[in-house]
């Protein structure tokens, strides 16, 4: 059959569809292959009504024109369907033994869409679902591998990093001939993350990469393959060419892989640029690999800036160095070193003279981070910081306060800072070490959401000396009793009764909750008729849903006995939902707690 | 006995957020009253919801080819969310459900399921009466009908295909509502099937580039073709059908389901379009959104163990309902089906079923699926040319494929039979049906020689080639899915 004349018949009807069928009567290429398919006809018939077809488009007039072309458009095709090619010619190759070597296939369709989907288009809300499948193990089927490895290029920053750091590694060695195929070295951010991850995964494989990458490729590659190196001393040279690149990326990436050297001439090179411009460069270096050696030596500098420092007394002189002694600390006390410890107390017994260098940055900076430092470490050192508290500038407080609660023992914490808490001095230093004082033991109290994550996230209940509730029933420090509500003391019922009775008519809504929750901690006789009141008098105003929610948490801490009225309030129909539906869920938590008690009454 | 998984209870959720959703409120402890019928065939309790009083639900399996979903919510899905979560709670805590009598209004309501399901019994065997007058009005209808069809593809043709524009495409389908208001609801949608070529995302566009333009073209073609041909084939149809005493639809061709018309599982069953104990194993599965019907289509490709046919489901979700209709999924099980009813057709007909219990495959089933897959491509590529040529004919049919190798021939994916005879692997399958041919070089290498190969053929009306989309293989105790 000569499928030529076929296919050129084909062409010519599709164009004239194309141009609509009022150009198709005596349309000349078409008639031009009717003798052609009449001959073909003499051997198959087809041809001939195929010719005939093509005759009544090209002496069709304007109205038969498209039922002529359609007819012959029909059988056209109709034949042609016939003759699709369907071999292939050609060297047969086998194809390569897959690393992946992956069946798993069971994830059901109504998973694997929405996550296909969300791992190859555009758009928001995607990196919820790929993370929940992350951790749900779904990843572990042979349809997400391609997808997931497309993604590296996702648009979403969090996308590309869950899965180049979390999801891709997973696979192991498996991917590595799929990002080896789809690597381009001179491709975009992407490609770079696929070589990290290829190093990371497979070093030895991307070690050619990364030396032709060196040699030519993109910037962002080029960036990505310098910090691959240092690994082996074969890199130095090229990195201590790197390490002058015009580039600071360049130069900071050369110099984290020098760093990972352990060559006395890669330690030089690093040493070097502590007295260079670069210095800011080494702050990653010593954050991420740490080597002692610059640590050491970038501590060992800093008592000599701070001689220097305190020398030069223009603010012009003094700016440099104070960024110099910022960044020589911030290296020199990355990991732990022998003489960081002797002069971040140098800097903190220097605390007259840094306070008063008012440059941007200031020498107040400087001793908050030796502050921070010291109040991060040993006992000894948070001692240290504790004894020189009152000659440290008050804004250092919430810090000293804070490693102070977490590393002295509640009793000795106590005996140094409840004398600190004042009631009705604000703005003086003693008002402002009063609040950084209370901030740390009873959390903000403006909002009580605040209030309530800052319990949730501490307890403090159980980890204060319970002398802080009778000092602050004494002398009437209300957020502390709230906070230590739950311990027993006898003063404890007759304070919140008075101030529930403040607190009732007041304007303030966080009042009345702090209270209601004091009261319900403490098991205070009237806390059920306080709070059943108060969800009495929500059920019919316009509730919103913080306010359900917080209700509901405070209901929750109730008794047993409170269950029957709290039901009640559910039944009502008035009851908005809002607070129907937090009710519902605190009957049922009293009663999984109930249930769960022990027989002697204890959960 | 209940004997249910996790796997069931999704396979009957209507959508992922209901059993999403179920297994929260069974995990957050909503769940009371736990209670299991003395002959173990129903499971009832409370489920506290976000009203003041708590949700009674059940789960009948007295049925267990047709479980029976209640509860006093006013979810319009069947299993609602609390259904799904009573059955998670049989599932993974069925010590907690106690032996209990039925409340009385779940007896009043099965033995009303029982009078209903017995007078349906009678109705089947009653014969069914037609009213023939207005059947033949309506085949009038649906002849002036095609008289429009035929108007408007001729008007489309005249227009050209390169002349489209959304103005016209907005004309083209005002009037194609008349089609179904001619009882010919398939050809409207056909209609639409064209239109929608120029559409993207459902709205029409004008700033389509030449390329874009360049890559419907053909496919365009087909479709007028196609809609002259469903024309000319209707029309015979309707008037062949008036001169019938019966009026009967035609159950040798697919024509009466293009038109329009929806088969009744009761007018399959009197035509004698049915399978009694069939045996069904799912290939692949593919859900899609079909602009042009304005639904939702869920399509399962499925192997009948017992006579090897491949058939396909199909699950269709209007836009305005598709809440309420209950969204396919794939399925991994065998689910054993007591009727199957075929719709007509030629390859790959459209089956459905009322009721099934549903068993884990085993190596006879992966076998039985082994056994048909065609050992000769040639004489299967002859049958799958055959039936393309006719123009309403199923276009891009699933075959199985018995393999002697999958390989590269220079950049395209092969597969060949015992005789040499090579398929080339495309990618191009049916909207939505996710990339697949690059899975194979991911699959061990001994699943590259000798098994089976499920297959979409699709026909490259510009390439001129036949060519096959990869859908599963299926191992001697597997099925790996390639699609979804």
């Amino acid at each position: 059959m000569s499928i030529a004349v076929l296919n050129e018949t084909y062409v010519e009807v599709r164009r004239l569809a194309i141009a609509g069928s009022v150009v198709a009567p005596g349309d000349f290429r078409l008639q031009k292959l009717v003798e052609p398919l009449k001959k073909a006809g003499e051997k198959a018939p087809v041809f001939r009504r195929v010719a005939e077809g093509v005759e009544q488009v090209v002496q069709a007039n304007e109205k038969t024109a498209a039922t002529a072309l359609l007819e012959l458009g029909a059988l056209l095709t109709s034949i042609l369907y016939t003759q699709g090619a369907t071999g292939q010619e050609g060297d047969w190759n086998e194809l390569p033994p897959s690393p992946i070597a992956m069946t798993q296939t069971q994830t059901s369709a109504r998973i694997l869409k929405p996550l296909l989907e969300a791992l190859m288009t555009k758009g928001s809300g995607r990196f919820e679902p790929i993370k929940s499948a992350f951790e749900a193990g779904l990843f572990n089927d042979l349809r997400l591998v391609r997808p997931a490895i497309m993604a590296i290029d996702d648009t979403y920053s969090e996308v590309r990093d869950l899965i180049a750091d979390k999801v891709l590694p997973t696979y192991g060695r498996a991917i590595v001939g799929e990002l080896l195929r789809s690597f381009d070295p001179n491709g975009k951010a992407g490609h770079g993350r696929r070589l990290k991850l290829l190093h990371r995964i497979a070093p030895e494989t991307a070690r050619e990469l990364v030396l032709q990458a060196l040699e030519s490729s993109s910037k962002e590659v080029k960036m990505i393959a310098v910090e691959c190196l240092g690994d082996s001393d074969e890199d130095l040279s090229y990195l201590l060419e790197q390490v002058q690149s015009k580039a600071k990326d360049v130069r900071a990436a050369a110099l984290l892989s020098l760093s990972r050297l352990s060559h006395p001439t890669a330690q030089e090179r690093v040493l070097q640029t502590l007295d260079s411009k670069d210095l800011n460069l080494l702050v990653r270096v010593a954050e991420e690999v740490g080597p002692a050696y610059l640590v050491a030596a970038s501590i060992q500098r800093a008592p000599a800036e701070l001689t220097n420092l305190f020398a030069n007394k223009s603010k012009s002189d003094q700016k440099p160095i104070v960024e110099r002694l910022l960044y020589l600390m911030r290296i020199g006390t990355a990991r732990p070193a022998p003489k960081s410890r002797e002069f971040l107390l140098q800097v903190v017994q220097n605390h007259a003279l840094l306070t008063a260098i008012r440059t941007e940055p200031s020498g107040t900076d400087i001793l908050s981070l030796a502050v921070e430092r010291l109040s991060d470490g040993e006992l000894e050192d948070v001692e240290l910081v504790v004894d020189q508290r009152e000659s440290l500038p008050v804004n250092q407080w919430s810090a000293i306060v804070r490693s102070a609660r977490k590393t002295l023992s509640p009793a000795r914490f106590f005996d140094l800072f409840s004398p600190y808490v004042r009631t009705n001095e604000k703005k003086s230093l003693a008002g402002q070490r009063s609040d950084a004082v209370l901030q740390e033991i009873s959390g903000a109290q403006r909002y009580f959401y605040h209030y309530l994550q800052r319990q949730m996230d501490l307890d403090l209940a159980s980890c204060l000396d319970p002398r802080w509730l009778d000092f602050a029933l004494t002398k009437d420090v209300s957020q502390v009793v709230y906070t230590l509500a739950r311990l027993q003391h006898p003063g404890l019922a007759g304070y919140l009764t008075a101030k529930w009775e403040a607190a009732k008519t007041a304007p303030n809504a966080d009042q009345r909750l702090l209270v209601a929750k004091a009261m319900v901690e403490a098991k205070h006789p009237a806390a059920t008729g306080v709070v059943l009141s108060q969800l009495e008098a929500l059920k019919s105003q316009k509730t919103y849903w913080y306010q359900a929610e917080a209700w509901s948490q405070i209901a929750a801490g109730l008794p047993a006995t409170a269950v029957p009225q709290l039901e009640v309030i559910l039944a009502d129909p008035q009851t908005s939902n809002y607070l129907s539906s937090g009710i519902a869920e605190v009957v049922q938590t009293i009663r999984t707690r109930e249930s769960s008690a022990t027989p002697n009454g204890t959960v | 006995m209940i004997s249910i998984d996790e796997h069931f209870i999704l396979s009957v959720s209507p959508n992922a957020d209901t059993s999403k959703n179920g297994r929260s409120l069974f995990l957050k402890g909503q769940f009371s009253q736990l209670s299991i019928s003395a002959e173990k065939d129903l499971i009832f309790g409370h489920c506290q919801g976000s009203g003041k009083n708590p949700y009674a639900c059940s789960c009948d399996f007295a049925n267990s080819a047709t479980p029976v979903f209640r509860c006093s919510c006013p979810s319009r899905q069947f299993p609602c969310k609390h259904c799904v979560g009573l059955m998670f709670a049989y599932v993974q805590k069925a010590n907690a459900f106690h032996e209990a009598d039925l409340p009385d209004d779940l007896k009043a309501k099965r033995e009303k399921a029982e009078a209903r399901s017995e007078k349906k019994k009678v109705e089947i065997d009653k014969p069914k009466t037609v009213n023939k007058s207005a059947l033949a009005k309506k085949i009038k209808a649906q002849l002036e009908g095609l008289d429009l069809l035929e108007r408007l593809t001729h008007s489309l043709v005249s227009l050209g295909i390169g002349n489209m524009n959304v103005k016209s495409a907005r004309e083209i389908e005002e009037q194609a509502r008349q089609l179904g208001d001619a009882y010919l609801p398939g050809a409207q949608k056909a209609l639409r099937a064209y239109t929608s070529l120029f559409s993207r995302g459902g709205r029409f566009v004008d700033d389509m580039t030449a390329s874009q333009r360049e890559a419907i073209y053909s496919h365009a073609l087909e479709k007028l073709s196609a809609l002259h041909s469903l024309a000319k084939a209707g029309r015979s149809y309707l008037e062949k059908r008036l001169t019938d005493s019966e009026l009967k639809p035609d159950v040798d061709s697919s024509i009466a389901a293009w038109l329009g018309h929806a088969w009744q599982l009761a007018e399959l069953r009197h035509e004698g379009l049915v399978q009694a104990d069939a045996q069904l194993l799912q290939l692949a599965f593919n859900t899609h959104d079909d602009i042009a019907r304005e639904e939702w289509v869920d399509t399962g490709i499925w192997c009948e163990l017992v006579t090897g046919k491949v058939y396909t489901t199909k699950n269709y979700r209007p836009y305005k309902a598709a809440k309420y209709i209950k969204s396919e999924d794939s399925f991994f099980q065998v689910a054993e089906v007591a009727e199957l009813f075929i719709y007509p057709g030629d390859m790959n007909q459209r089956i459905r079923w009322e009721g099934m219990n549903s068993r884990p495959p085993t190596m006879a089933d992966f076998a039985a699926v082994q056994r048909v897959a065609a050992i000769d491509f040639m004489q299967l590529v002859k049958e799958i040319k055959n039936n393309l040529k006719g123009p309403l004919s199923e276009k891009q049919p699933v075959c199985l494929l018995k393999f002697v190798r999958i390989g590269e021939v220079g950049d395209a994916l092969v597969v060949e039979d015992a005789s040499g005879n090579r398929l080339r692997m495309t990618d191009h399958g049916i909207a939505e049906e996710p990339p697949s041919m690059e899975l194979l070089r991911l699959v061990p290498n001994e699943l590259h020689r000798g098994q089976t190969l499920v297959v979409r053929f699709s026909h490259d009306l510009d390439a001129r080639r036949l060519e096959v989309k990869p859908l599963a293989i299926v191992t001697e105790n597997t099925v790996v899915r390639l699609t979804l």
